[in-house]
């Protein structure tokens, strides 16, 4: 009635204890000693004197110390104000802003009880304003969705009755997204709202929001730990825990902070915590709930450098169950654009695991190409289709520097790996293959090729060692086969640099058999090697006819003894270091992010010896160095028939084809976005014109014309509305001939499919003392409207604090004085 | 008992077990003179009177050293003393005298402290003795609001102790007033002599300042004795109290903390006003508390003997 409503009201009842001090005022004085006095005059005088002051001083001590039961009492009965109420409505400023903060993110949309959480969100919002406009005219309403925090729904909207219909309407029409938002950020936005002091100053927050624990991050360490298995399960090798971090370059934040130390209150509880300080009242409104099984495509990999036409390409999709139940005979589908579906059934996800699925599929064409994979229905539609965006090329970009070429078949150095890489004929090889020689090398642009083999070439110069260093770094992979043209001299100087440079070894001098009457064979020496791996065990049939008559004695920089394992990281790293490292967004992308860190230590010392030659010393035949992003393999014998019998041999295609394939530069997977993650493109002015189009997924076209960049060299095309999943068409128009068209996929963050929640015990626990409540069910918007109330027993605390400091003070100031 | 611990009876709380007024009164003059040898007050009296034997404590220069040369002993000589020194001790013997008396308080609290009226009639039985040491004739008047009782001053031996038993038997009763009691008594005493006035002087002050003059115009030479009870002067009390008027029938239930400081300056500012008069009628002002040493009430009186016999000598 009063707008003052009590946590325990019964301990009111200790109010009753103000009778005390006055009790003991009235006992003591009934309570006295009789003296029979003779100075009586004076003491009536002095009575006189003094009873005035006197009673006024014990009537005030009297006070004070009633005043201090009351308060007391106040303290522990715990009083929450309403302002709604006489006491609110008595009080200045009682306006209040009203900040709701509704989290659309793409998890908002998993059903429980037939119907999603965010339609019951929205439900209960609306009868929430209904009620509100009725009994608080006076407040206004902020609405924030966690998708847009910067760009609330309404923003101090009034409630009066005119607009209320209006604002109904305007909730009515409010849709979930596909943009996983960050709550904290909304929450500061809030704070920011709050901190404007032009506004009411009574702010009551509700939050409503599914409670995921990926975003609360107060997660038991047992649940953690049993997350991480699940990860590890899914890929035995490193490769798919590399592909991983592909697969989750969402949007960063308070997720991966959260999901890296799960035992600490995260930041948004802290944040929430620091709010709920400076606020009347906030709410959490949990209006999530469990769910069974909850399929999630989560990423789709390709297993191969580049996208070829005419030859498989091979893709690893994997498939996550994050609900409580297991998943049986899970189709999935692959499809990729104006291309029929190809569909594989899984018996059995497991409830918290994860499943591979490899598809392989022959892209016939060059250009942009864009695949959808789907899996069935279940609660959680958002997660259940995830693209892929490339683009499929000729095929991998090799350029062959011959250092002795020769016109005759067979004569020159390249010969060989050229028909090895690219054969003449029909059928595609997937790569694509230029020549250059010596002269022509030093001035040719290094970017397009993505592996580069360097055949018996007599000498670098410095330029050019420059310009290959730089493009290794990037990620390109170098090969070098040498022979008789080789100056070990100036290698040694220019190249190996005592370790530091791109050449893996110190060259010697050529040894072996100039009659070539003796030959030696070739040993893996590292067994597991994922381009040489075929080559390995004792008597391999597909080397043993190899014969090395000469070759150049070599001895590698710091070795590391090569194993599989080694490789496996370095193979890591490799992929990794092209992925931006800081987007990780689950474990597996963490364990990736942890190779990358091993791996930049194998850095520094990155050399192993990979295949040895049979001779007594086991002269090193192939040296793998890793160099910044990529890597430099030297074959210590040339790529023709001049040394030895292998580029002869069958077996030199599979390595040509495998090492080739094993060294090349990936090319950058940016076409496959977060939803919400600008699309940029780089344009050549030279080549494009300034209009540009873009269709969204929903085939909506939006055309706008591209900026010069900052150095004005070239244009950028950027837009920024891709807040929908799906396959966005970048066309642009070339100056001569046709348009050519790019493909974007925006993916949904795979964190969102995680809807494992947090349990409100624990929240409210991890929120220790705070104002916060915590809501669920139905009515909990009505019911915070309700009990919309802030305690006061701080403001009480002090007051008694006051009361007793006075008290004392005045006691002992009075007794001072007499 | 060594002569020297006599001192220790100066004390009122050692006093206070004592209970007959006669030792009391004798242990405490001899203690006063026994420490005495130091002090200024010395040879009184002028004419020789008898040779005593020498005790410690003596003053070497009475010994008389013809007496000594003949008979090989240490002879103190002993002079007459002028005996028209005629006292008159007045003591009040009203109710409010009574305050702290063994009845009251200060037994059931198990204290040894003297009463007001007992440490009055203490400090009027040492002069007494004292001033019969002296051979002066001593008087006492017990008054209230009347004269209640009179003993005519006398030197002789025996009137000590008629003078004791009265004080004795006297217990402090009914209210005081000076006015009539003191005239009556200014009228009464021919002879000029000592006036000892020993009371609390809880009396009208104008009063008191006429009762004064009378005695002054009869060229009487006065001494106050100003008794307080030691809890009159410092308003020890802390619990709440209800003070009940001992001559007059007004009470007061207050709590003492609260009172003591406005208490204290309503009681200097009439402490002031009774120096006053007694400086305006040129009397000997002694202001005595029960919690102080008697010493006192014989050094008040010794000062003025003094003074007295520098004036005769000149």
């Amino acid at each position: 009635m009063f707008g003052l409503t009590f946590v325990t009201p019964w301990l009111l009842a200790g109010a009753a204890l103000i009778a005390a001090p006055i009790i003991i005022h009235l006992l003591s004085k009934r309570k006295f000693k009789i003296i029979g006095w003779a100075a009586m005059e004076f003491l009536l005088e002095a009575d006189r004197r003094n009873r005035r002051r006197v009673r006024l001083e014990s009537l005030l001590l009297l006070l004070l110390r009633c005043l201090a039961i009351i308060l007391l009492a106040l303290l522990v009965a715990r009083p929450l104000i309403n302002p709604t109420g006489l006491l609110g409505a008595a009080a200045p400023n009682a306006a209040i802003q009203r900040v709701i903060i509704l989290d659309d993110s793409p998890s908002m949309t998993a059903v429980v009880e037939n119907r999603s959480a965010f339609e019951a969100a929205n439900a209960g919002l609306v009868e929430f304003v209904r009620d509100l406009a009725r009994q608080r005219p006076g407040d206004t309403l902020t609405l924030i969705t966690t998708s847009a925090p910067d760009r609330p729904v309404f923003n101090g909207q009034p409630l009066g009755a005119a607009q209320i219909d209006q604002l109904i309407e305007q909730i009515e029409r409010l849709e979930p997204t596909d943009l996983s938002g960050n709550p904290a950020t909304a929450l500061q936005s809030v704070e920011r709202l709050m901190g404007d002091r032009s506004g009411p100053r009574n702010h009551v927050i509700y939050m409503i929001t599914d409670l995921r624990d990926n975003e609360w991050g107060v997660a038991s360490p047992a649940a953690s730990s049993a997350s991480a298995e699940a990860d590890d399960s899914r890929g035995p090798d490193g490769a798919a825990g590399a592909t991983g971090a592909i697969g989750a370059d969402g949007p960063d934040g308070a997720t991966s902070d959260a999901a890296a130390s799960p035992n600490s209150p995260g930041p948004l509880l802290a944040l929430v915590r620091q709010i709920a300080d400076r606020a009347a009242g906030f709410f959490i409104i949990d209006v999530g709930g469990e769910v069974g099984a909850n399929l999630s495509v989560t990423q789709i990999a390709p297993l191969e450098k580049s996208l070829a036409a005419g030859v498989e390409s091979r893709f690893e999709v994997t498939i996550a169950n994050t609900g409580n139940d297991d998943a049986q005979n899970v189709d999935v589908s692959f499809k990729p654009l104006d291309a029929p579906e190809i569909r594989t059934r899984l018996p059995l996800v497991r409830a918290g695991e994860s499943a591979s699925v490899p598809f392989t599929y022959v892209f016939r064409q060059i250009g942009a190409v864009g695949i959808e994979v789907s899996v069935g229905a279940d609660a959680l539609v958002a997660d259940n289709t995830r693209h892929f965006a490339g683009e499929v090329r000729q095929g991998t970009q090799i350029l062959l520097v011959d250092g002795d070429p020769s016109t005759q078949p067979g004569r020159g150095e390249t010969y060989f790996l050229q028909h090895a890489l690219a054969p003449p004929g029909e059928l595609p090889s997937g790569n694509v293959v230029d020549i250059t020689t010596e002269g022509q090398f030093e001035g040719l642009t290094l970017d397009r090729y993505q592996a580069i083999i360097i055949c018996n070439l007599y000498r670098l110069s410095e330029e050019r060692i420059t310009a290959l260093e730089n493009w290794v770094r990037g990620g390109g992979g170098l090969v070098f086969f040498l022979g008789d043209q080789v100056d070990a001299a100036a290698y040694n100087e220019t190249l190996f640099v005592a370790g530091a440079g791109l050449l893996p070894a110190e060259l010697t001098e050529i040894q072996g058999d100039d009659e070539q009457r003796e030959w030696v064979g070739l040993a893996l020496a590292a067994e597991n090697h994922p381009a040489l791996r075929v080559f390995g065990g004792d008597q391999n049939p597909f080397i043993k006819e190899i014969k090395f008559f000469r070759w150049w004695g070599s001895k590698p920089g710091d070795v590391v003894v090569g194993t599989a394992g080694d490789a496996a990281v370095v193979d890591a790293a490799a992929v990794g270091a092209t992925a931006p490292a800081a987007t990780a967004t689950d474990a597996a992308a963490t364990d990736a992010a942890v190779g990358n860190d091993a791996a930049g230590e194998k850095q520094i010392a990155g050399t192993s010896v990979v295949a040895r030659f049979t001779d007594l010393e086991t002269s090193p035949a192939i040296v793998e160095k890793v160099f910044g992003g990529g890597r430099v393999m030297l074959f210590t014998m040339p790529a023709d028939g001049t040394w030895n019998n292998w580029p002869s041999d069958p077996s030199f295609v599979v390595a040509a084809l495998e090492v080739a394939g094993y060294v090349a530069r990936p090319l950058a997977s940016e076409s496959t976005l977060a939803v919400g993650q600008p699309i940029e493109q780089t344009l050549d002015p030279s080549k494009y014109s300034l209009n540009v189009s873009v269709s969204n997924p929903a085939g909506e076209l939006t055309s706008f014309a591209a900026t010069p960049t900052s150095d004005g060299k070239s244009l950028s095309a950027r837009f920024e509305e891709t807040g929908r999943r799906g396959l966005y068409r970048l066309s642009l128009q070339q100056h001569a001939g046709e348009g050519v068209e790019m493909f974007y996929a925006a993916n949904i963050d795979p964190a969102e499919s995680d809807l494992r929640r947090a349990e409100a015990e624990v929240v409210t626990q991890k929120l220790g003392e705070s104002r916060v409540q915590i809501l669920r069910g139905k009515a909990s918007l009505e019911q915070a409207a309700l009990t919309t109330g802030f305690e006061i027993w701080r403001s009480v605390l002090i007051a008694l604090a006051v009361v007793l400091g006075v008290e004392q003070f005045l006691a002992w100031s009075f007794g001072r004085n007499r | 008992m060594p002569a020297t611990d006599g001192r220790r009876f100066l004390d009122p709380k050692v006093l206070a077990k004592i209970s007959r007024l006669d030792v009391r009164a004798r242990l405490v003059v001899e203690g006063f003179i026994t420490g005495m040898h130091k002090s200024p007050y010395h040879g009184f009296a002028v004419e020789f009177a008898s040779h005593r034997e020498y005790v410690p404590g003596d003053e070497i220069k009475h010994i008389d050293w013809k007496v000594w040369a003949r008979q090989d002993r240490f002879y103190i000589k002993e002079y007459e003393e002028e005996t028209n020194l005629s006292c008159t001790i007045i003591l009040d013997a009203s109710k409010s005298m009574a305050y702290g008396q063994s009845t009251g308080e200060a037994s059931a609290r198990g204290a040894h402290d003297l009463g007001k009226f007992d440490y009055a009639a203490t400090a009027a039985a040492c002069l007494a003795h004292l001033l019969q040491h002296q051979q002066d004739a001593v008087g006492l008047v017990t008054f209230d609001h009347q004269i209640r009782r009179q003993l005519p001053a006398s030197a002789h031996p025996s009137h000590l102790k008629l003078l004791l038993h009265e004080l004795e038997n006297t217990s402090p009763d009914d209210r005081s007033d000076v006015g009539e009691v003191f005239h009556r008594l200014a009228e009464q005493t021919r002879k000029r002599g000592l006036i000892v006035l020993i009371s609390d002087l809880f009396v009208d002050l104008e009063t008191l300042r006429e009762s004064l003059r009378h005695f002054r115009h009869r060229r009487h030479e006065i001494i106050l004795m100003h008794t307080l009870h030691e809890h009159e002067l410092s308003f020890p009390f802390q619990d709440n109290t209800m003070f009940k008027g001992l001559e007059v029938s007004a009470e007061v239930l207050a709590e003492p903390r609260a009172l003591r400081k406005s208490y204290l300056e309503v009681l200097e500012r009439y402490l002031q006003q009774v120096r006053k008069i007694a400086a305006d009628l040129g009397v000997d002002y002694v202001r005595l508390s029960t919690g102080e040493p008697l010493d006192a009430v014989l050094t008040g009186y010794l000062a003025f003997r003094q003074r007295t016999m520098r004036k005769r000598r000149r």
